[in-house]
């Protein structure tokens, strides 16, 4: 197993995204999967469509029970591609003998057929060649992280698979004219005679289907199986460890230039967008593959990398060719010369969980592990064996025999005892008269259940036409429009009471003690006041100056002197803003033409011309 | 040399469900792609809640004789179609069965899906659901790589796992540990963000697996601590000086 050359990007998933990746790996490697699949099981579907040719709903079910088989197929495929190595169709067909034969696949046909998790399991027993307890104590580490999602995985795929079937028989059912071509009642299963060819269609179409579906599925639970054992042996950090030691050994020893060069690629894949152009792909290797060629130490440790093997001997083969491979390159900590590769060979052990007491020939196969269960006794043939037995002698003959027999003309006598006393009649006929204000009682609750929930229910709906009326934010719904005026804009206190008697008299006043900021401050406050008062804009809560202004225009501009007073307005509130925002100091004629010209523009009302509800409520707040 | 350049073919277009998207901000962002599987289970959550909801209204309504049967007709006609619509927009894109799958919809772009688009997937919704029960939404997912069903690519929204494992995981504390001074050694985003992913994980691991980890990375181990005091580099152990390192990378100094 060389992480460097797993063709899927490692990251910490959920169980579920791990399922999604599966999908896109079939949707990516589907020419591969297709081909091996096609090859494997439609000769085979085939074959045992002809010999079940009396009885085709059997076929399907001999071919639905072999599914394990050809998951095996699939998952050697998807295996070999993902790490690195996609096997050509002649080598699938070459190791399919290895896939089938005492590789768990009994026992996958028989007591473990229906494991819930079948797809999730199957890399534990056919990558990792584990059997009986080792497997089940490797599907228990990994079923911490992943048999949630495998276990509904399954099930999901089972509806997928029925409704994709049904979807089809549907359409073919819809669109044919007169009878319907497709028939599943339990008669049309039990006599296939009848309408033969329909079965055969529905054959070719369920086969269609679970090649289209069957993949996605070993995918599915295979990606899980990955993610499980990313996450508990950290293949991901693994990898990025790794590429850091090859650029850092590069860095060590090389130009930065070239390092740069080299490790770049090595580096980045991780974020890099799928569709990178083939192009730009092998303009990057071959910047790769020249930097390496050109700095010669620094492919030792890819290389070393590719050529990593699970074999023991080899990696201890390997172990001497490495400590070659490092004394050239003479990485500078002398600790890694040993340590990363004595942490290769349990990392093929694979396992964060067992590898503490487990060494790498343990994972290998263990012969007559899995013990079959006690073949079944021949039941079939003892029936048809007694059937045969029974002579045969014609239909008149048989129903002499069976009008003799003792079941029939038989004369039985029975006897039981009647109730012949007094009778209780009475004191039921009662009961029922008592039975008149209970169901009078039961009709009223029953009317007043009606009325409450009409009432309830108007309600309700009410109710929600109002919380999505509020929500959406109709106008005049749920907010209400405020009646009373607000008191405060822009952290100006805009009462009527807080202003003086004379605006411009107290404005003039403010100004000639040197108070600028005070005399607009005030004119701007009282002007506020005045156009609140005369209630002919809305002035909303997140307003800015410059949105006010236009309000003000938009309301007056076509009065008599309104461009006028807007255009005050306007001046008064640029004038403010330049002030109170910008810090400018202006000449005091300016502002005193803007004093001497307010009461020309607005008005206050005062005490008895203020509204009612307004003057209600400060005279509850000066109580 | 040949298997080299294949390799290196081969692992640079690495497989993924992820999907980048640019922002104006110059940023990429990426969004997890969620398929059929994961969707049809928030699905069937969904499912699972309006059945209640009209069983116990039906219970309620069946009191009201014809006109419980029209208020029922009525509320099922809403559950079916405005349901999905009124989740979608004001939920952040999320339905009580997608909120409980971790899963959301955006429109391509990753903005949050609007009234448009959620009105217009949750519409042809009906074309996904033919023949019986989203046969056409299936095939279309299958064959498209975004995982997007007909409702999806006519909308132009996405359905996107949503990332809820970085909360839980806590980094150990340890007295953090200054990265090797030379520029050139200077570790990498990706890799930087490795070291943090260890030290956050640690504890998900054996201390044997640990260690094995830690080993590949002990070009990176810092050699001297704070005080530029030199680290007893035998008998130090490389996980921990690892978590030391992380600590340091963000920003307990």
């Amino acid at each position: 197993m060389r992480l460097e050359n797993m063709a899927i990007a490692l990251r910490p998933r959920s169980a579920w995204e791990a399922i999604d990746l599966g999908y896109a790996m079939v949707q990516t490697w589907w020419l591969p999967l297709m081909k091996a699949w096609c090859a494997v099981y439609l000769p085979l579907a085939l074959l045992i469509n002809l010999l079940c040719w009396k009885y085709p709903p059997l076929a399907v079910m001999i071919l639905w029970w072999l599914k394990p088989a050809f998951d095996r197929v699939v998952l050697h495929v998807l295996s070999g591609t993902v790490f690195g190595a996609t096997p050509s169709l002649r080598e699938t067909l070459a190791a399919l003998k290895k896939l089938w034969w005492k590789n768990g696949l009994f026992a996958a046909l028989t007591y473990a057929r229906f494991n819930p998790a079948r797809s999730f399991t199957l890399p534990v027993v056919q990558l990792e060649g584990s059997r009986g307890k080792l497997a089940a104590k490797r599907r228990r580490v990994l079923a911490r992280e992943g048999s949630g999602a495998a276990l509904g995985l399954t099930v999901m795929s089972m509806f997928v698979e029925v409704t994709m079937l049904f979807s089809i028989y549907l359409l073919a059912n819809l669109f044919s004219p007169g009878e319907p071509i497709f028939n599943f009642s339990w008669q049309s299963m039990m006599n296939p005679e009848k309408d033969q060819a329909a079965h055969y269609l529905s054959n070719a179409i369920n086969a269609g289907v679970i090649s289209i579906l069957e993949p996605f599925y070993v995918a599915a639970g295979f990606a899980i199986y990955l993610n499980c054992r990313t996450a508990i042996e950290g293949w991901d950090v693994e990898l990025q460890f790794k590429r850091m030691a090859v650029r850092l050994a590069a860095v060590a020893s090389g130009s930065s230039e070239s390092s740069f060069a080299a490790t770049k690629p090595a580096v980045a894949p991780r974020n890099r967008p799928r569709d990178s152009s083939p192009l730009a792909a092998a303009k990057r290797a071959a910047m790769l593959i020249l930097a390496i060629g050109g700095m010669g130490f620094a492919a030792s440790p890819i290389d070393r990398a590719i050529a990593q093997t699970n074999s023991k001997t080899d990696a201890k083969a390997e172990a001497k060719d490495e400590t070659k491979a490092e004394a050239k390159v003479e990485i500078s900590p002398p600790s890694s010369t040993s340590a990363p590769n004595s942490a290769e060979n349990t990392g093929s052990a694979n396992s964060a969980e067992t590898n503490a007491d487990t060494s790498d020939a343990e994972w290998s196969c263990k012969k007559g592990d899995e013990a079959p269960p006690g073949g079944d006794p021949n039941t079939k043939d003892g029936v048809s064996k007694s059937d045969a037995e029974t002579p045969h002698t014609g239909a008149v003959e048989a129903a002499k025999r069976v009008l003799e027999s003792k079941d029939f003309g038989e004369y039985q006598k029975s006897w039981q005892i009647n109730y012949i006393g007094p009778s209780w009649d009475k004191e039921k006929t009662k009961k029922k008269t008592d039975h008149k204000w209970l169901m009078a009682l039961a009709e009223f609750f029953a009317k007043s259940a009606r009325v409450i929930a009409w009432i309830g229910g108007t309600l309700l709906v009410l109710f929600l036409i109002y919380l999505i009326a509020r929500h959406v934010g109709l106008k005049g719904w749920g907010v209400g429009k405020r009646n009373d005026m607000p008191e405060v804009l822009f952290g100006l206190d805009v009462r009527p009471e807080s202003l003086p008697e004379n605006i411009s008299a107290a404005a003039s006043k403010l100004l000639s003690a040197g108070d600028v900021r005070g005399a607009v401050s005030l004119l701007y406050r009282a002007a506020l006041v005045s156009l609140i008062q005369d209630g002919r804009i809305d002035i909303a809560r997140g307003d800015t100056e410059l949105e006010l202004v236009a309000r003000v225009r938009r309301a007056y501009g076509s009065d008599a002197g309104g461009e006028a007073k807007s255009d005050y307005f306007a001046n008064l509130v640029s004038v403010w803003q330049r002030i109170a925002y910008a810090r400018q100091t202006l000449a005091s004629a300016d502002i005193t033409s803007l004093i001497e010209a307010w009461s020309a523009h607005f008005s206050i009302r005062r005490g008895a011309t203020a509204s009612p509800l307004h003057s209600a409520k400060m005279s509850i707040k000066a109580a | 040399m040949p298997r080299l350049i294949n390799h290196v073919l081969k692992s640079l277009p690495l497989l993924d469900t992820l999907r980048t998207v640019p922002i104006p901000e110059g940023i990429e962002l990426s969004l997890k792609v969620a398929g059929p599987m994961p969707r049809a289970r928030a699905w069937g959550f969904d499912l699972l809640i309006r059945m209640v909801i009209l069983l116990a209204l039906g219970l309620i309504l069946g009191a009201l004789g014809k006109v419980g049967v029209g208020l029922m007709a009525l509320i099922g006609f809403f559950l079916e179609w405005a349901y999905p619509v009124l989740f979608e927009v004001f939920r952040q894109g999320q339905t009580p069965g997608k909120r409980a799958c971790d899963l959301r919809v955006l429109h391509e772009d990753g903005t949050p899906v609007q009234w448009r688009a959620s009105v217009a997937r949750n519409l042809i919704r009906a074309v996904d659901f033919l023949p019986v029960c989203y046969g056409f939404g299936l095939i279309a997912m299958l064959m498209n790589r975004d995982f997007k069903r007909l409702g999806d690519l006519a909308a132009g929204t996405i359905v996107v796992h949503i990332d809820t494992s970085r909360a839980s995981k806590r980094m150990p504390v340890a007295p953090p540990l200054a990265p090797n001074a030379a520029p050139q050694m200077a570790l990498t985003l990706t890799e930087q963000r490795a070291v943090i992913d260890f030290a956050e994980r640690r504890a998900t691991w054996s201390t044997e697996r640990a260690n094995e980890l830690a080993a590949y990375a002990s070009a990176a181990l810092p050699v001297v601590n704070s005080n530029n005091e030199p680290v007893d580099t035998e008998n130090a152990n490389a996980a921990n000086r690892l978590v030391q390192l992380a600590n340091f990378l963000v920003g307990r100094r």
